[in-house]
This record gives structure tokens, C-alpha cells and sequence, in this order.
């Protein structure tokens, strides 16, 4: 069973947001994604990715649509808003000061 | 922002949640089938219902569920949620009918631009207890010159009354300063308003329109407008505007004519207090600015014109107090009232679900023992006291809706602004913001129970064997109190309106209304100095032909009949005393003909009434020197009233002295013939007036009504007299036809209708708090029954016990009505005004409502009491 090691709160929606600046992705995309650029070292779990992909629709950051993907299969896609790409910028910028932040307390305490 | 539309999104989410779980379902199926191994995707139940969390679905699942279980155990106990519904239905039923009463006529804003800075103008005289007398139109003109503060004023004058040619038909104008309808801030719908005074010279010939009167008189043809009416004796007056449907200053006028231009001093005399004034105040002023400048006024005057300005001062008040008068008062009595019954039937409900909580508190345990959290209980509740208030609320605005209907038919006439009376989005808002109310009182008594429960075990145990705990005997107790101190205030209240009442409409008039119809005909008759006599004449001839109809006992002629709202204001002074300086009193004068005072049945003390020796000549009558004061032959005469005589002349007979009534002009003072009894003439319960009566064969003066005592029914003898009214002169219009008992009845209708009200709410409230007590007790009494049977089984004598349950149920309600009495002394001072020869402590009625309570509680508690003549202890004890 593939773990969701060391993926604090919250910072879920961060990854997604981030992926779909790339380009609209759907679910399971999404996914292999995460687990391919974390070097496998993060897998998400069906349960974890969908309540939070109903998260970002719910606070409008990302749309939904539903297409047939390269390989023929009815997939539902989603992409980034307007609002979901301020979002990103926002938490991103966020997500570096607190990092290095951390990171500073950690190499010199 | 963000979260507006987050909200939004949820809302639309809860629309379309059958396809947004679909779609999920189908993203599942799909992500599925992309999977190298299908049974490696995640627990799809919990993954659904991490969906619901987001959407916000489960929330309203479990309300959905907490609703359907509370209505499902409300179903299960019926005669606890019918009475629970009931109460509160009553409760929001009757405050909802009555705010929108209370609205309508006392908060709703009058119809006008910035009413609040619209005042009438009285002039007031202290001393002769006079503090809203009409005005002068001499003093109007000072007023206007002298009191900065207003940025305009208009003077009005009172109706007059003329039928229109070749019709039926009667037109009621008044006369207004042009400046009238700009001063309220109204425009015509049809035609133009009134010019500037400027624009007129010393007079205009226009007139206005009112709706009702351009749609009845002319079938609303536009073409009305430029065309001309008579109204005013013979002149004509030429339409220029219809003014809206919804216009309605005071009384209701057909049509204002534009008068009252400029002072036209040597014709004015000051003490002629026949008009009205209203004025807007420049903004930011006070009315107490303007009361300040117009006494400076009215105390200038007095200096310089002491035989008709010594003493006067103004009275100035807002136009609203003026419109809405003493319902004002009475509105807030039945605000207050109904308050107190919606607090006893919210008390009475939160008794009952008091009781239930502890019947299930065992229910309760056992949801905690399974993990419900307390705020889960909490929501349970709510959800169980929303259901029944969201019913009560429902039926209560059916009520509201049949108790409006009913009161608007059943109100008497003369509550101002009844049309206003709607239920309305504010009046619908207070409905709802007392049914939250009340859903939050209801509810906190078993919260407040449930929080300080003991541990679950101990209740799993006890259950509804155990005795209760203190502290919810004592909230219930409480709430026993409240309801009985609520009940006893209304019913002491309602007691005491109604004493009130029935001394009102015992109380003597002085004059007789049975048999009595009074019809006011207008013959047309000459306009010159002729016309004194013409009138004797043709009421010589009316008052023989009425007298010899079949059914009639004896006809009159009088210039006023009581309680309506035309007489005629004098002054009044001594005849022996120097004109000038000496004391003038405000009084009010009839000009009668001998047979009135047998018709209205006005009993003489001392003296005589008017009889043939009274007549002056036809050559006297028509010399005009009755208005010069000398006279060449005859005796004027007059009759007066008890106080007048008491007044004028302390301590002597008045019979023989003469009275000087100055209308103006000089008079000749005249010789007092015979004193009459006080009578009660413009309202019922005045303070006794001064009334002097002049022969109608001496002096009289047109507008004058016919009375006639009848021996049969004396409404369908009207068309009757009407007919022998219009032979004696044809063509002559007969109107305002009424029978003096209706005139009665009418005016004693606002105190009839609040005393009637007030009482059906103390016994609205009486039987709320029996249901209350009888509720309750029956729940102690069932709840004690283990040990009253224990106590019985070891031989315990019913004889003790009985009056034991009594004891502990009764001790609340003792306590509760002397608190309500407490308060309702404290409180009956604020409704004095609305009391009649009552004192606001009137023992008999604190006595019967003590009384009242009493008897309610001790019937409420005798049923559950006797239960305990006929317990089976063996049974009892193995019931549980």
C-alpha cells in the first residue's frame, strides 16, 4: 500500500493547484503525477484527492469538464480559474516564506 | 466576497446533488478502471461522505434527520403537541393581529414627506380648562409674522356642507390656505395644485377635488378639471386638480377650496376660535422653538387685546398625536397585554416540554451512552421546539389573518387610520422574530434541564423512577409563577377596563337618547336680514306638521345635537358686569325651540323652559337690533346649564340674572328663565361644559338639525319624518338621519372595544395558566406516584396526602399572583386615562382577579389532586 508520507495538511490542494497551472489534468492523472514527481515518495489516496478536488470546485478555483482522454476514456478534467491561479500564487508565496522560514530554524538553532 | 459566493456555490451544490453525486460516482468508475488493480482504490462509502462534508450535505442531513424525529414524536403525542401548537398559535396569533393594529395606527409614518416635522396649532386657555381650543384667523395671521421656526403654516377651516344642484348629492368642503398642500407635501394626480398666495388677489374661486369625490360626484371624467361647482352658499368654485386616492387628511372632505389669503383686519374679530392650524417645522427646529415663539406671540397679544386674548396661550403638538388621539394609549394597553399572553403560552409550552424532558430523560441517557454529543442533543431539541413553533407560527398568522378581518369589521368607527391595518412584511417580521423567540424560551427549559443532569449511569439507573431533581422542580415552579403573575395582571387589568366601561354606559347623560332621531335639513332660505324670521316661520309650520304625524310624541328644533362634533363655542360673561375687563367663560350655545327639552328629556332644577311669551316680533327680528344689543320690547331669555349657574353666580340663585354670550358682536345680556341638569354633550365621561340655551324664536342661525321623539322603532320611522321635512319645503335636502342611541352607542365604542379586547385576553391568559397548572400538577402527581403509593401501602392516610399534592402545586401559583398583583399596581397608573370614575387601585378589581386566579388553579389542580382518592397502591407500585 503506497503511503501519503509526509504530506502535511492543507498542502494537498497546493500540489493540485500547482499541477493544473501546467495544464488541465483529471483525477487519476492528477495522482500519478504527484506520486511520479515526488520521486514516489508521495502517494495520494482516492480518498484524500477527491474530497479535495470538491474543495477547490467549491471555493471556485478550478472547473470541472468532462472529456475523452488520449487513450479513449470518458475522464472528467480539471482546470485552473482565474481565481484558483491568484489562489496558487497566494499559497505558493505562502508555502516558500513558511518553508524557508523552517528551514532557517532548522539549520541554525 | 469569496464567501458569498462560497455560500452561493453551496446552495447550488444542494440543488444539483443527485448530478454531482453521479458524477462522482462516474470519476470513481473511471479513475477505477485506470487502475492496474481495480481493489486498490480507496473505501468509495467514506469517500462519498467526505464529498457530503465538503458540500456542506451533511449538516442539512442531519437536520433533515432531527426533523423528521421530531416530527415523528410529536405525532406520537398528540394531545401534547396540539396543545404545545395550539397555545403558541394563540399566543402568535393574537400579538400578530394586534401589532398590525397597533402599527396601522400608531408607528406606521403618516403619509406624508418628513411627517415629523408636521404640528398642529391650537390656542389653549388655562384657566378655563380649555388646552385645545379651535383659532382665530386674526391670531393665524400673527402666528404666521411672528414664529420663525416655521418654515410654513396653513390654517383650515371646518366642514361645510352643500348639496350640488339638480342631485342629491352633498359636497363637504373646507376651506385652506393655498399653501396647505404644499406645507403636508402633496400634489394633485389630475389638473394642478394651488398657486402661491401672491399669484391670487384677496380671493380665489378654486377648488380641489378629492379622489372618492371626483370619482362619485363627476364619474372621474378628466374633463372635470376647469369646470365649475357650487359650494359655498351661491358662489361658484372652478376645479383645478383631483387630488390622489390616497390623500386623506383628517376628516373626509370632497373638495378644499383656497381661501384664507391675508388678514383682512376690520372683519376678523379675535375671539372667533372657529379654525384649524397646521404648520411644518423649518429643519432642525424643535417644537419646542415653535411653542416658545408662538406663546411670545399669544402673550403679546393678550397684552394688547385683553377682552379676547387675556389668558390664551398655544398649545402646539405633533400632527401624528393629534391624528392617532387617545388610541394611541389604548393601542399600547393591548400591545402589552398581548405580550403578557405570548410570554404565558411560550412559559406555559416550555412547562409542558419541561415535563417531557424529564419523562424521557431515561431516551436522553441512553442517546449519550450510544456517543450522541451533547451538541447533537442540543439540535434534537431545537429541532423538537422548531417544528412547534414553525406550526404555531403558521396557524398563528391564519389566526392573525381571521383576527385582523374580524377586527377591522368589528372595530368601532373612529379608530383613526383603519385602513392602514394590513399584515404586512414589518408586522410579518415581528411574527416571525416572536416565534424565534418563543422557539428559543421554549427550548432552553430542557437545555437548561439536560445541562446540569447527573452522570449518565446515574440516570441509566434512576430513569423516571427516581424523584426529580431540585433544579428542574424549581425551573418548572418558576415557570408555574410566571404564568399565574401574568394571568392575574391581564385579568386585574381586564377587570378593571371592564368596571370602567359599565360606569361609562350607565353614567347619566343628562339627556335622553331613546326614541330620539335627529335629521338635518337644509332649506334654502333668504340671505338677508329676513331670514331670522323666515326660519321661525318655517319651523312653526315643521314643528305642527311632525307633531301631527301619527307615531311622533314631540319635534324640535336645535343648532346642535349631542356628540357630534358641531356646536357652537362661546364666551360667556355676566350681564350685570362691565363689558371690558371682566371675567370671560368659554361655553358653548344652543339655539333651541320650545319642545327641546321635553324631546331630549333635559330635566330643569329650577325655572321654566321657553314657551309663546318668548316670541319677538317679526318687526324686532328683522330690525337687527338684537346684534346691536338694544332691544325695544320683549325680554331675551336664556336657559342654563347647573354648572354654568354654579359658576357665573357662586352661591345665588341664578334665575333672574343675566348672561352675556358674545359671539363677536355685541350682544344683549339675557335674562336666565330656568337652570337645567349637567349633560354630557361632546364626549361621553367629559368634565361638565357650560351650556347656555337661547329661544330658536329670539336668535337663530342656519345649519340647524331636527329632533324628534318617536314612540315606535325609531330607525324606520327616518323616511318618514324625512318626507314631512322635504313637504314643508320642497326641494328642501335632508341628510345625516340618525337615531341618537346610535350616536350613543357609537361614542362609547372605543372603550367598549379595548375593555372587551383586554378582557378576552385575561381570559385568554387564565386558561393558558390553568392549562399550565393542571399540566404540571398531573405530571407531579403521576410522577410521585410510586411513593404516594408507598406511603399508602404503609398506611398513610389519603386525607394527608391529598392536600400535600395540593400544597406543593398551589404554593407556586400563590406566590405567582402575588407578584402579578404587585405588578399590576405597579403598572395601573400608566392607564389612568383609560379609566372612568375607577381608581387605578381599585380594590374590588385586584380582589376579583385575585379571586379568579384562585379559582382557575384550584380547578386546574383538583383533577390530577383527586387522582390519589382512587390509586390502587399494589398496582401502582408494580406499574414501574
Amino acid at each position: 500500500m503506497p503511503r501519503e508520507a509526509g504530506l502535511p495538511p492543507g498542502t494537498l490542494g497546493l500540489l493540485i493547484l500547482r499541477l493544473l497551472d501546467a495544464g488541465p489534468l483529471h483525477g487519476y492523472a492528477i495522482a500519478q503525477r504527484i506520486h511520479f514527481l515526488s520521486r514516489e515518495e508521495l502517494s495520494v489516496e482516492e480518498g484524500s484527492l477527491y474530497p479535495a478536488l470538491q474543495k477547490l470546485l467549491l471555493n471556485g478555483w478550478v472547473k470541472a469538464a468532462w472529456t475523452t482522454s488520449e487513450s479513449g476514456r470518458e475522464v472528467r478534467e480539471y482546470r485552473l480559474t482565474a481565481d484558483g491561479r491568484k489562489q496558487l500564487e497566494a499559497a505558493l508565496a505562502a508555502y516558500k516564506r513558511t518553508s524557508r522560514a523552517i528551514g532557517l530554524v532548522l539549520d541554525n538553532a | 466576497m469569496a464567501a458569498l459566493k462560497r455560500w452561493a456555490r453551496r446552495f447550488w451544490s444542494l440543488l444539483n446533488r443527485r448530478r454531482i453525486e453521479r458524477e462522482l460516482e462516474r470519476e470513481m468508475a473511471s479513475h477505477r478502471a485506470m487502475l492496474d488493480d481495480p481493489r486498490r482504490f480507496g473505501n468509495e462509502l467514506r469517500l462519498r461522505e467526505q464529498n457530503a462534508d465538503v458540500w456542506g450535505w451533511t449538516w442539512i442531513d442531519d437536520l433533515r434527520q432531527d426533523l423528521r424525529y421530531a416530527v415523528r414524536l410529536l405525532h406520537r403525542a398528540p394531545a401534547f403537541s396540539g396543545a404545545a401548537i395550539a397555545t403558541l398559535a394563540l399566543g402568535i396569533g393574537a400579538s400578530t393581529a394586534i401589532f398590525s393594529v397597533a402599527y396601522g395606527v400608531s408607528l406606521r409614518p403618516l403619509p406624508y414627506p418628513e411627517p415629523d416635522r408636521l404640528v398642529r396649532i391650537y390656542e389653549a386657555n388655562r384657566a378655563e380648562g380649555n388646552s385645545k381650543q379651535n383659532v382665530s384667523e386674526a391670531q393665524f395671521f400673527d402666528w404666521r409674522a411672528g414664529a420663525p421656526s416655521l418654515e410654513s403654516i396653513a390654517l383650515y377651516s371646518s366642514e361645510s356642507s352643500r348639496p350640488l344642484p339638480q342631485s342629491h348629492q352633498r359636497v363637504i368642503s373646507i376651506g385652506v390656505s393655498p399653501v396647505f398642500f404644499n406645507l403636508l407635501g402633496a400634489t394633485p394626480i389630475l389638473g394642478r395644485g394651488f398657486r402661491t398666495e401672491k399669484e391670487y388677489g384677496r380671493r380665489t374661486d378654486e377648488v380641489l377635488l378629492s379622489y372618492a369625490a371626483w370619482q362619485r360626484l363627476f364619474g372621474g371624467r378628466p374633463d372635470i378639471i376647469g369646470s365649475r361647482i357650487p359650494l359655498d352658499d351661491d358662489d361658484f368654485f372652478i376645479v383645478v386638480g383631483v387630488m390622489p386616492a390616497d390623500f386623506d387628511y383628517g376628516p373626509h372632505v370632497d373638495a378644499w377650496r383656497a381661501g384664507f389669503l391675508r388678514p383682512v383686519t376690520a372683519r376678523i374679530v379675535r375671539g372667533w376660535r372657529y379654525d384649524h392650524v397646521v404648520a411644518r417645522l423649518r429643519p432642525g427646529a424643535t417644537i419646542d422653538q415653535a411653542r416658545a415663539e408662538l406663546n411670545a406671540v399669544a402673550a403679546r397679544l393678550a397684552r394688547d387685546y385683553p377682552p379676547t386674548n387675556a389668558g390664551w396661550t398655544v398649545t402646539v403638538e405633533p400632527l401624528r398625536a393629534t391624528i392617532i388621539g387617545d388610541f394611541g394609549r389604548a393601542t399600547w394597553l393591548l400591545l402589552a397585554a398581548v405580550a403578557v399572553v405570548l410570554l404565558v403560552a411560550c412559559v406555559n409550552v416550555a412547562g409542558l416540554l419541561l415535563v417531557r424532558a424529564t419523562a424521557r430523560e431515561r431516551e436522553t441517557a441512553v442517546r449519550e451512552a450510544l456517543g450522541a454529543g451533547r451538541s447533537r442533543l442540543v439540535r434534537l431539541w431545537l429541532a423538537e421546539s422548531g417544528v412547534l413553533a414553525a406550526l404555531g407560527t403558521c396557524l398563528g398568522v391564519l389566526l392573525a389573518w381571521l383576527g385582523v378581518t374580524a377586527l377591522k369589521v368589528a372595530a368601532p368607527p373612529g379608530i383613526p387610520r383603519l385602513d392602514a391595518i394590513a399584515i404586512d412584511l414589518p408586522v410579518l417580521l415581528t411574527s416571525l422574530v416572536s416565534s424565534v423567540a418563543a422557539t428559543l424560551v421554549v427550548a432552553a427549559a430542557p437545555l437548561r434541564g439536560s445541562a446540569t443532569a447527573q452522570p449518565v449511569t446515574t440516570r441509566l439507573q434512576g430513569g423516571t423512577r427516581g424523584s426529580e431533581t431540585g433544579d428542574r422542580r424549581v425551573a418548572r415552579d418558576v415557570l408555574v409563577l410566571a404564568q399565574c403573575a401574568g394571568a392575574v395582571v391581564l385579568v386585574i387589568l381586564a377587570v378593571m377596563l371592564t368596571r370602567s366601561f359599565a360606569r361609562l354606559s350607565s353614567f347619566d347623560l343628562g339627556w335622553n337618547a331613546s326614541g330620539v332621531v335627529s335629521l338635518k335639513p337644509e332649506p334654502s332660505m333668504p340671505r338677508t336680514r329676513a331670514r331670522t324670521y323666515w326660519l321661525v316661520n318655517w319651523s312653526d309650520r315643521l314643528i305642527a306638521q311632525l307633531e301631527a304625524t301619527p307615531g311622533v310624541e314631540r319635534a324640535a328644533i336645535t343648532t346642535s345635537i349631542p356628540l357630534s362634533p358641531n356646536f357652537f363655542p362661546v364666551l360667556l360673561g355676566r350681564g350685570d358686569a362691565p363689558t371690558g375687563a371682566a371675567r370671560r367663560w368659554s361655553g358653548v350655545a344652543h339655539h333651541v325651540t320650545d319642545g327641546y327639552f321635553d324631546v331630549t328629556g333635559i330635566s330643569f332644577i329650577a325655572g321654566r323652559t321657553f314657551d309663546s311669551s318668548d316670541r319677538f316680533s317679526e318687526a324686532l327680528l328683522t330690525s337687527g337690533s338684537l346684534t346691536t344689543g338694544s332691544l325695544s320690547e320683549g325680554r331675551a331669555v336664556a336657559v342654563v346649564s347647573e354648572t354654568l349657574a354654579r359658576t357665573l353666580w357662586p352661591g345665588q340663585s341664578a334665575i333672574g340674572q343675566h348672561v352675556r354670550i358674545i359671539i363677536g358682536s355685541v350682544a344683549p345680556p339675557r335674562e336666565v328663565v330656568g337652570v337645567v341638569e349637567d349633560l354630557q354633550f361632546h364626549v361621553v365621561g367629559e368634565e361638565p361644559t357650560l351650556h347656555v340655551f337661547v329661544p330658536w324664536t329670539q336668535e337663530n342661525i342656519p345649519g340647524h338639525y331636527v329632533l324628534a321623539k318617536v314612540s315606535g322603532d325609531p330607525v324606520s320611522s327616518l323616511p318618514v319624518l324625512r318626507r314631512v321635512v322635504e313637504a314643508v319645503e320642497p326641494g328642501t335636502p335632508v341628510d345625516q338621519m340618525t337615531a341618537m342611541e346610535a350616536l350613543v352607542s357609537r361614542a362609547t365604542a372605543q372603550p367598549r372595544f379595548t375593555a372587551r379586547t383586554v378582557a378576552a385576553f385575561g381570559l385568554v391568559a387564565l386558561v393558558l395558566a390553568a392549562i399550565g397548572i393542571y399540566g404540571t400538577l398531573s405530571y407531579l402527581v403521576g410522577a410521585r406516584m410510586r411513593e404516594i403509593a408507598i406511603r399508602l401501602s404503609l398506611g398513610a392516610s389519603r386525607s394527608v396526602i391529598v392536600p400535600d399534592v395540593l400544597r406543593r402545586g398551589l404554593a407556586p401559583v400563590l406566590a405567582g399572583g402575588v407578584i402579578g398583583i404587585l405588578v399590576a399596581a405597579a403598572i395601573a397608573r400608566t392607564f389612568e386615562t383609560l379609566l372612568f370614575q375607577i381608581e387605578p387601585l381599585d380594590a374590588t378589581s385586584f380582589a376579583i382577579g385575585a379571586v379568579l386566579l384562585l379559582v382557575a388553579a384550584l380547578a386546574a389542580a383538583l383533577a390530577p389532586a383527586l387522582r390519589v382518592l382512587h390509586v390502587n397502591p399494589a398496582t401502582a407500585l408494580r406499574a414501574e
